[in-house]
């Protein structure tokens, strides 16, 4: 009798233990979706809200100029991994960059402040900022012409190779570029513009061929205008190969766009569009989003009223196929606008307020370091 | 006995407030708190932002730090934006009791260089303009714009620095994203100034092609949110002497 009701407890336990699992799997982020007559199964991807650029507006017309447009009918996703994060290096890289502050280790980070700068490593996607404190000086003079574009380039190479600072699958090819540029004005008013720092961009490797776009993977190093290395800045992420997915139709993205379904960049309210290039791209998040898949784009681009030239990038993927999830942690609250009441004034603070504004010098005999800091 | 018992509680009372208390002389008018104040508009009518209000939010991560001592005075949204809310006092704006009564103030939304801010709220119209602001000269230290091409033009922003120590936005459009405040949040509280912690910012969240860019006097390039590190006096207004006032930007290729 007992062993009965045992026997039966056990098997009500089993029970729930899996009907819970069945309805979890239907609810869950990797709920399967059928694709191919029920060929493959395929995983819903998440993804986070598109982003939103620009004046406020939308095209009133687009139109897409005929072309022979051959695009695949299925795309490869890539999977966000974790950075290998090696604490021995990072310590090495400190020592290296001659920062001499207590190396601080949080969930997730690592950084040091010191004196001489500040350096910090993303440990999920191993991104890291360096800047000596020498980045602060405003020095001026002929930056560009200091060195040529492959000492500027060899220069960057060596310096991230000696530090530890290059990332898995970074390219060879470095770009330089004015990085920092100041406008101030001279004893006659006139607006001078200067070159504070120029940077030698390292991408990130396409991806099969594929550019990533977004917030594209890059490192940056930076010199200043005795040709020194002042600061390594890099935003990176690493992915694996994950799966096809089906794509969806050109009019489809096309549809997209004018429901506000696509980021637009350069385009103002009621323009007219008309799209005469598009590839696929991979549409790498800002860093922070906890992005989980890189996935496919559509990258339209073409003319916009005043000749403007034009980007939309569209989900490629089938929305069926697509969970959009907030970034975790930046939820906002519903919106609970509408209730602002103009508090009473003092005609007198306001008659004291408007003095100030006059006479603004204050007097400044604060202790600077202090306000601001808890007490002990 | 009682009485001896009761003034000695009191005594340490006042003692233990004095350590609690810094004795710090200052400047500004609301003493010793330092407060940020935030306004975000998403709910546009043609073409809604997502996020507006997320990305503002996070600088409640300063506030939220054990460390230091800030306060969040103000976070309006929506219709609850107005635009005397950054108009000059002398103008009849408000300012002085919102925008420039905080040490760090940030707006999120629809903007231009010219009128300024897109608000949704017409109280008193629906524009911010900013040829109307002239901050600085009650509290506010640094103020950041979440927003599109609000730092152009070196002459037009100048006239809004009335003691203010930086204006961080961009000489370009820009991407609204949901963690713009927690980062520049994250990298100020790793010891980078108000103006690298803007660029890192930046660099983390925006496409190729824009420009971060900061405005200031140079005696304040190097200021660290209070209580992070060294904060340099108010400087001159950029109307009595420009001289010292650098327009700075950088591009997120």
């Amino acid at each position: 009798m007992l062993r009965t009701t045992k026997l039966k407890y056990i098997l009500n336990f089993v029970i729930c233990i899996m009907l819970v699992l069945i309805v979890s799997s239907c609810i869950n982020e990797d709920s399967k979706i059928s694709y191919r007559n029920e060929e493959v199964e395929l995983s819903q991807i998440i993804i986070r809200p598109l982003l939103v650029e620009g004046e406020q507006g939308n095209f009133k017309e687009i139109k897409l100029e005929k072309k022979d447009y051959k695009l695949p009918q299925e795309f490869l996703v890539f999977k966000v991994i974790k950075y290998q994060v090696n604490k021995e290096i990072i310590k090495r890289t400190v020592q290296e960059l001659e920062l001499n502050g207590e190396l601080v280790e949080t969930d997730e980070d690592f950084y040091v402040t010191a004196k001489e700068g500040n350096f910090l490593v993303d440990k999920f996607t191993g991104s890291y900022k360096y800047l000596s404190s020498k980045i602060e000086n405003e020095n001026y003079g002929n930056i560009q012409s200091l060195l040529d574009e492959k000492e500027y380039i060899n220069k960057a190479k060596i310096f991230l190779k000696e530090k530890d600072l290059i990332l898995p699958n970074m390219s060879d090819k470095g770009v330089v570029a004015p990085f920092e540029k100041t406008e101030r004005v001279d004893s006659d008013g006139a607006i001078i513009e200067e070159t504070n720092s120029i940077g030698v961009t390292f991408k990130q490797n396409n991806l099969n061929g594929v550019k990533i776009k977004g917030v594209e993977p890059k490192i940056k190093v930076l010199f200043d205008n005795n040709g020194d290395v002042v600061g390594a800045l890099s935003v990176w992420r690493n992915f694996e190969a994950y799966k096809n997915y089906p794509l969806i139709s050109l009019n489809e993205a096309i549809e997209k766009i004018k429901k506000n379904e696509a980021y637009l960049r350069y385009v103002s309210k009621d323009d007219t569009g008309l799209i005469d290039e598009i590839e696929i791209v991979y549409f790498n998040d800002p860093l922070g989003y906890k992005q989980k898949y890189l996935i496919p784009f559509y990258l339209m681009k073409g003319k916009a009223t005043g000749d403007k030239i034009f980007e939309a990038y569209i989900p490629a993927i089938s929305s069926r196929y697509i969970k959009i999830e907030p970034v975790p942690g930046t939820q906002t609250e519903e919106d609970r606008s509408g209730n602002r009441k103009e508090e009473p004034e003092d005609p007198i603070e306001r008659e004291k307020a408007i003095e100030q504004e006059k006479n603004p010098i204050k007097n400044d005999t604060r202790e600077i370091e202090q306000r601001g800091v808890k007490s002990p | 006995m009682f009485r001896k018992k009761f003034y000695y509680l009191i005594g340490l009372l006042l003692t233990l407030t004095s350590f609690i208390i810094p004795t710090i002389s200052l400047a500004d008018n609301d003493g010793n708190t330092v407060q940020i104040g935030i306004e975000a508009v998403e709910n546009y009518s043609t073409n809604p932002i997502y996020g507006t209000n997320a990305c503002v939010s996070g600088l409640n991560d300063i506030v939220n730090d054990p460390n230091t001592n800030w306060g969040m005075k103000y976070h309006w949204s929506n219709s609850d934006v107005w635009e005397k809310d950054y108009r000059s006092v002398s103008l009849g704006g408000n300012d002085y009791r919102l925008t420039d009564d905080v040490d760090l103030a940030a707006y999120s939304g629809h903007g231009y260089s010219n009128p300024g801010f897109l608000l949704t709220s017409e109280e008193d119209e629906i524009w911010a303009r900013r040829s109307k602001m002239r901050l600085g000269d009650r509290d506010l230290e640094w103020f950041l714009t979440y927003t599109c091409n609000f730092l152009n033009e070196y002459y037009a922003i100048g006239k809004i620095m009335n003691g203010l120590h930086m204006v961080c936005g961009y000489h370009s459009d820009m991407t609204i994203t949901t963690n713009g405040g927690s980062k520049f949040a994250y990298y100020a509280k790793r010891g980078n100034s108000v103006r690298w912690s803007w660029y890192n910012y930046a660099l983390d969240t925006q496409p190729s092609g824009n420009k971060a860019a900061t405005f200031y006097h140079t005696s304040n390039k190097d200021d660290r949110l209070w209580g992070y590190g060294a904060v340099a006096n108010d400087p001159t207004p950029f109307s009595q002497d420009n001289s010292g006032y650098h327009f700075n930007y950088i591009t997120t290729d």
